[in-house]
């Protein structure tokens, strides 16, 4: 098995928001396993995002996101050239696809690991790429 | 004070040999390379017992209304997306 994957923040959404069995697996075998995980340079806006849109009380959601970004600070945000960028947009015309999904899907191909995640749309549509997981 | 090294030989990937050779002298990258060994360490070692307290708060905390509506996830995504788009 890779011992470096990348996540991308449904991951951590859909544990945190639904509770869903694959996606909270999948962090808890982070934990345990001490995997490598790569994420994209705005993942936390996107976490930040994902709460300010869910959550109904502030004061839950200021406790909720402190909690959840300090477990996201052991992730990478992977560092992306200007070149890279270029890729990603000519991968996200391809399929179809927002930059923002794909960077994290361009960040997988580039470490070699496993993109991992829960947006069934972006999944359908890239998983002929390879390097890319629906946790359902 | 001084503090016992070992020589080592690393193989990356290219892509990272050349990002690296750009952003650090060229004296200077056994030290980026410690010092970024011993922060990604760091990360190991602390990201254990954080997972199921956070799934505990999140559990009991308060979802806004219409929150349960989505139908599946990218219905929810593309909501809290606006934010970025």
């Amino acid at each position: 098995m890779s011992t470096q994957i990348t996540i991308d923040a449904s991951v951590i959404l859909s544990s945190i928001l639904y509770q869903r069995p694959k996606p909270v697996n999948k962090l808890k075998e982070i934990e345990t396993h001490k995997f490598r995980v790569f994420t994209a340079p705005f993942f936390k806006s996107e976490l930040t995002n994902g709460i300010r849109f869910s959550v109904k009380s502030p004061q839950d959601a200021e406790e909720l996101l402190e909690q959840t970004l300090e477990l996201c600070d052991k992730f990478e945000e992977f560092q992306l050239s200007n070149p890279a960028y270029q890729k990603i947009m000519d991968l996200a015309i391809q399929n179809s696809a927002t930059v923002y999904d794909t960077t994290y899907h361009y960040i997988a191909l580039t470490t070699k690991s496993i993109l991992y995640t829960c947006d069934h749309d972006y999944f359908r549509k890239s998983k002929h790429l390879g390097h890319i997981e629906y946790l359902g | 004070m001084s503090m016992n090294t070992q020589r080592i030989t690393i193989s990356m990937p290219d892509y990272l040999y050349t990002q690296l050779l750009a952003a650090v002298p060229a004296g200077q990258i056994s030290k980026f390379v410690s010092i970024s060994t011993e922060k990604n360490l760091l990360k190991i070692k602390t990201l254990s017992g954080q997972v199921t307290p956070l799934l505990k708060l999140a559990k009991k905390i308060e979802k806004k209304s219409g929150f349960n509506n989505y139908k599946n996830f990218s219905e929810f995504k593309k909501v809290y997306r606006q934010g970025l788009a």
